[in-house]
C-alpha cells in the first residue's frame, strides 16, 4: 500500500512528456543543477537529482494552485504564480530556463507550509471522493463538479443503474488515479524538496513520516470502523447499497485515505466502512453502477456472499467466457426471498413485490421494468417517514439503494432502470433543505410521475409518430421478439389504415414474439411467424425491419434482446434498413464493442427444456457433466453499421448522434 | 475416412457447430483423439434442435462443450476461430444447401473474418447451379414445430378469408453462397469453394452437366 508508487506509475509519463514535448526541458535541469553544485555536493548528486529535479517541476506544479486542479490526464500543470520551473508546457519550459533558479530556491522553502495545506486539500478532495461511496449522485456531482476529468461523464458514470456502470468503472478508475497524480504531488514536493539530494533526503523522511503518521491512525481507525461496520452487517439484513467504485477503486481510494490528515478520518472511517460493506454486498450487484465487480475473484465472491440477503449457490458448468459475471441460479431464490420477507421489514412491500415479479419473469422488457420499479419507489416514498435525528435527503438515499440492491439480486438492473433510479437519486438530492418532509414526499412523488409521463409514455407517442411516416402500403414489416414501442407503432400504423403485413421472428428460449403475435393477431393484423433461423429465408420478402432495443450505448451500437444482431445483419446483407426505435432516456454513455464484457446470464435450464416437446431430452442431465456447459445469454450488441436509423422521441437520428444526444439534453433534463 | 482434416490446426478455442452432422462429429472427435484441445460452441438449431444431440454426444467422447441458442450466434462467433459446419448438398458454383440458419452464421462468420469450414462427403456434390435456391431448392417443414395449431385457433379471427391472417414459415434449408465459404472438406482434401465444379466430372456422368444440343437424328 505505497500511495508512492501506484502515484509513480502514473507519473512517469509525464516527466517523460516533459522531456520530449519541452525543448526547454534539458536546460531546466541544468539551473537545478547549478544550484545543486552550489549547495550540494557531488556530481554523482547532480546525476541522480536531475530526474527528480525534472519531476520536481511536475509536483511543484502540482502543489502551486490549491484552487485550480491540473486537469488529470493533461501532462502539464497549472503554474505557481510567479514560480517558474512549474510545467510541462514548452512555454513554461521556456520560462523556467531563465528565471528558474531563483523563485525555485523560494519556492522549496515554502513548500513545507505549502505541502502541508495541500495536503489538507488534496484530503478534501480525497474526502469528498471518499463520499462517493456513501450517498449518491448528489455529492458525487459535487466531486465532479471540482474534479476536472470528463465532468460531465464521472457523473454519469456514478449512476446506479446496471451495465451503464462498466464505462464507470473506466472513467472513475480515471479520476481516482489522477487524484493521486495530485498526491504524488505531495509526495515529491516532499521528496524532490530541495535541489539539493541532501535536502530531498531529509523533506523525503520528512514527508515519509507524515505519511506514515497518518497512515497509522489511519488504517486503525479504519479497521475498528471495518470491524463495526461487519457488526452491524450482522444485525441488519440489508446494508446501504450505494454507488459503489470498483475494488480496485476502492483499494485506491483507501490509500489517499492513508494520506488524509488524521482530522478527516472521522468522515472517511464511516466511508471506509460503507465501501467496504458494499464491496462486499457487491457479489449479487454485479451489474451495480459502478463498475461491476469481477467474480473471478474467488476472495471477494466469498467475502460478498457472507453478506447478501439472497442466498446463492455456487453455479455450476461455468461457461469460462463469462466468468466475470453472475451465474444465474434460479430455484434457489423465491423460497428464501419468501421466507426472508419478514424478516427483511427494510423491504416496502411493492417493492419487494416488484422482485418478486422480476425474478418469475412476469414483467419483462425495458420500458415495463423501469415504470414498475417507479410506480413501486413512489409507494414507498408515500409510505416513508423520516427516522429521528437523519436527514431525509441521506436516509431516503439509503432506502432507496436498499431497495436497489434488493432489486438487483432479484434480476441484475437494465439499463432504463439505472438511469431512473439516477433520476431519483438526483432528485432527492436536489431536494431543498427549506422543505418538510410531507412537502419533500409529495415532490419525489410527483417527480417520478413526470419522469414516467414524459420519459416514457409521451417519448412512446412520439416514437410512434415518427415511426408511422416510414410505413407505407404495401410494406411488409419485420419485427423480432417483442418490443412494445414497436407494437404501439404497428397497432397505430394498422389504426391509420395502412396495408402491411407483419413479420415475427422469435428466438429461444423466451420466444416471446409469441405473445407479440397473439396481440397483432387479435387486432387484426395480418402477420406471418417464423423462427430466427429462416431469416435468410425470409428476407427477400421484407422492406423494413423494426427493433426495439433495451439501450443504446454512446459508439452506436444498440444493446438489446439477443438475436437482434443477427436479424439486423441478415438485413443489412440484403439491403433492408434497420429501425431502432428506442427512447432517449436508454441511451447510456458506456460503449461496447461486443455482447461478452457485459451481460446477463439467463436461466441455462431455459436451453435444455423445449416446451411442448417432450421427446427433446437430450439435455436433461447437463449438470451432471463437467464437459458440457449451456449459455444462455440475454443481450447482445449489434454494432452500428447495421443499423439505418434510430427512432426516438428527440426524432430520427443516426447511430452516430446517440452521444451527442445524450450530451445535450440528457444533461437539459438534469438527471446527471 | 476425411484424409483433409490432419491438416488443420485447432488452438485451444471454440469452433462452431449448426444443427448436427455425423460428419462434423466424427471430425471433432478424430481431433481430439489426435490430442487437439479445443472447445467447441454448438447452436441448438431449432426448431429441430438437432444441436442438442450432437452436443451430447460431443460430451460423450470427452470434448467441452457449450450449447449456446441460435440467437446468440453473433454475439459468440467473436470468440470463435473456425466455424464448422456439415452440408445437405454441394451445389456446382461452391454454395451449399445446409440446414437453415447456416447462412446467418456464414454472414456472421464474414464478418468477423472467421473461416467457415464445409464438411462434405463427395456423394453429397450435386452438379446442378442453385438458382432461386430459397424457393426451389427447399422444403417447407411443418408449422407445428413452431406453433401448435391450438396455441393460436382462439384468437384467430376466420371471418377474415384469404389470405389466412397467420402464416407460419418453417424452412428446412438454406442456401449459403460460395463466397461466404472459407473451405470444403471433403473425402479427397480441402478444396476452395471455386474448385468444387472440377470434382463433378469424377462423379457424374457428361451427359448431366454439359448442355449440349440433342442430335436430332
Amino acid at each position: 500500500m505505497d500511495p508512492r508508487r501506484v502515484s509513480r506509475t502514473v507519473i512517469d509519463p509525464m516527466v517523460r512528456t516533459v522531456g520530449f514535448n519541452a525543448p526547454g526541458a534539458p536546460p531546466p535541469p541544468q539551473p537545478h543543477q547549478s544550484i545543486q553544485s552550489g549547495t550540494a555536493e557531488s556530481v554523482a548528486g547532480l546525476v541522480s537529482s536531475s530526474p527528480p529535479s525534472v519531476s520536481d517541476i511536475d509536483p511543484v506544479g502540482n502543489s502551486l494552485s490549491p484552487v485550480m486542479i491540473p486537469p488529470p490526464n493533461h501532462a502539464s500543470v497549472v503554474p505557481l504564480p510567479g514560480a517558474v520551473p512549474t510545467q510541462m508546457s514548452p512555454l513554461r519550459m521556456n520560462d523556467s530556463r531563465t528565471g528558474s533558479y531563483s523563485p525555485l530556491e523560494s519556492l522549496l522553502e515554502t513548500l513545507s507550509p505549502r505541502s502541508r495545506v495541500n495536503v489538507s486539500e488534496f484530503a478534501d478532495e480525497t474526502t469528498v471522493l471518499g463520499l462517493i461511496g456513501k450517498s449518491g449522485r448528489g455529492i458525487l456531482e459535487k466531486t465532479a463538479s471540482s474534479l476536472p476529468v470528463s465532468n460531465g461523464e464521472l457523473m454519469e458514470a456514478a449512476t446506479v443503474g446496471g451495465r451503464s456502470l462498466r464505462m464507470t468503472s473506466n472513467l472513475t478508475k480515471v479520476s481516482v488515479v489522477n487524484m493521486p497524480m495530485d498526491i504524488p504531488g505531495i509526495e515529491f514536493i516532499e521528496k524532490g524538496k530541495g535541489a539539493s539530494v541532501d535536502v530531498q533526503k531529509e523533506r523525503e523522511s520528512g514527508g515519509k513520516k507524515l505519511k506514515e503518521k497518518t497512515s497509522k491512525a489511519e488504517r486503525r481507525a479504519i479497521q475498528e470502523a471495518q470491524r463495526a461496520a461487519k457488526a452491524s452487517a450482522k444485525n441488519a439484513g440489508t446494508a446501504s447499497k450505494n454507488p459503489k467504485q470498483q475494488p480496485k477503486i476502492a483499494k485506491n481510494s483507501q490509500k489517499k485515505d492513508n494520506l488524509q490528515i488524521p482530522s478527516k478520518s472521522l468522515a472517511s472511517e464511516k466511508n471506509d466502512a460503507e465501501r467496504l460493506l458494499e464491496k462486499d454486498r457487491k457479489r449479487d450487484g454485479s451489474l451495480v453502477p459502478q463498475p461491476r465487480m469481477q467474480f473471478d475473484d474467488k476472495h471477494r465472491v466469498e467475502k460478498a456472499k457472507r453478506r447478501s440477503v439472497v442466498n446463492r449457490c455456487e453455479a455450476r458448468n461455468i461457461v469460462e467466457l463469462f466468468r466475470h459475471l453472475p451465474q444465474y441460479v434460479h430455484g434457489t431464490q423465491l423460497p428464501e426471498l419468501e421466507s426472508k420477507f419478514f424478516k427483511l421489514d427494510a423491504i416496502h412491500p411493492s417493492v419487494y413485490k416488484v422482485g418478486m415479479q422480476y425474478l418469475t419473469g412476469d414483467v419483462m422488457g425495458g420500458n415495463a421494468r423501469c415504470m414498475a420499479m417507479l410506480l413501486a419507489f413512489r409507494d414507498a416514498i408515500k409510505d416513508y417517514s423520516t427516522p429521528s435525528e437523519k436527514t431525509l435527503v441521506r436516509d431516503l438515499t439509503a432506502k432507496i439503494g436498499s431497495y436497489v440492491s434488493f432489486l438487483i439480486e432479484c434480476r441484475p438492473l437494465s439499463i432504463s432502470m439505472g438511469n431512473a433510479i439516477r433520476f431519483l437519486k438526483n432528485r432527492i438530492a436536489k431536494l431543498p433543505v427549506t422543505l418538510s418532509e410531507a412537502e419533500a414526499k409529495i415532490n419525489l412523488q410527483s417527480d417520478i410521475d413526470h419522469f414516467i409521463n414524459e420519459k416514457i409514455v409521451i417519448a412512446d407517442k412520439a416514437i410512434v409518430e415518427h415511426a408511422i411516416t416510414k410505413i407505407s402500403d404495401g410494406d411488409v414489416l419485420l419485427t423480432h421478439g417483442s418490443s412494445c414501442v414497436v407494437e404501439m407503432i404497428l397497432l397505430s400504423a394498422f389504426e391509420q389504415g395502412k396495408q402491411f403485413r407483419v413479420i415475427i421472428v422469435d428466438s429461444r428460449p423466451k420466444l416471446e414474439g409469441k405473445m407479440l403475435l397473439r396481440r397483432l393477431i387479435a387486432k387484426g393484423l395480418s402477420c406471418t411467424y417464423t423462427h430466427i433461423n429462416a431469416i435468410s429465408y425470409i428476407m427477400h420478402e421484407v422492406t423494413r425491419v423494426f427493433l426495439g432495443a433495451a439501450s443504446v450505448l454512446c459508439n452506436g451500437a444498440v444493446y438489446s434482446r439477443v438475436g437482434t444482431a443477427c436479424v439486423a445483419m441478415v438485413a443489412h446483407a440484403f439491403r433492408v434498413p434497420v429501425m431502432i426505435c428506442c427512447e432517449a432516456y436508454k441511451f447510456e454513455t458506456r460503449v461496447q464493442l461486443d455482447s461478452i464484457c457485459s451481460n446477463e446470464l439467463g436461466d441455462p435450464n431455459a436451453i435444455s427444456k423445449v416446451p411442448g416437446r417432450k421427446d427433446l431430452n437430450h439435455l436433461e442431465n447437463w449438470s451432471d457433466s463437467e464437459n458440457l456447459q449451456l449459455l444462455n445469454l440475454t443481450y447482445d450488441a449489434t454494432p452500428s453499421d447495421y443499423i439505418s436509423m434510430i427512432i426516438t422521441d428527440y426524432g430520427m437520428v443516426p447511430p452516430t448522434s446517440v452521444p451527442v444526444i445524450v450530451r445535450e439534453y440528457c444533461r437539459e433534463q438534469i438527471w446527471i | 475416412k476425411l484424409s483433409g482434416f490432419g491438416k488443420i490446426i485447432y488452438i485451444n478455442r471454440g469452433h462452431f457447430n449448426l444443427g448436427r452432422s455425423r460428419t462434423v462429429k466424427e471430425f471433432l472427435s478424430a481431433a481430439k483423439e489426435k490430442k487437439r484441445s479445443f472447445r467447441v460452441f454448438v447452436a441448438e438449431g431449432a426448431p429441430r434442435y438437432q444441436g442438442h444431440v450432437l452436443a451430447k454426444e460431443l460430451v460423450a467422447k470427452g470434448l467441452q462443450t457449450t450449447v449456446i441458442t441460435d440467437s446468440a450466434i453473433f454475439a459468440m462467433i467473436s470468440r470463435v476461430n473456425m466455424v464448422i459446419v456439415g452440408a445437405h448438398a454441394v451445389m456446382a458454383n461452391g454454395g451449399i444447401i445446409a440446414p437453415v440458419g447456416l447462412n446467418m452464421l456464414a454472414l456472421a462468420a464474414k464478418k468477423h473474418a472467421v473461416p467457415f469450414v464445409v464438411l462434405a462427403g463427395n456423394h453429397k456434390l450435386c452438379p446442378l447451379y442453385p438458382h432461386n435456391p430459397e424457393v426451389l431448392l427447399n422444403d417447407q417443414k411443418c408449422p407445428s414445430d413452431l406453433i401448435e395449431f391450438g396455441e393460436f385457433s382462439d384468437c384467430m379471427n376466420f371471418a377474415i378469408g384469404d389470405p389466412p391472417q397467420l402464416h407460419v414459415v418453417n424452412p428446412a434449408f438454406d442456401y449459403v453462397p460460395p463466397e461466404l465459404i472459407s473451405l470444403f472438406i471433403t473425402d479427397t482434401g480441402g478444396h476452395n469453394p471455386s474448385y468444387i465444379y472440377r470434382l463433378i466430372s469424377d462423379y457424374y456422368s457428361p451427359e448431366d452437366f454439359v448442355l449440349q444440343r440433342n442430335l436430332v437424328s
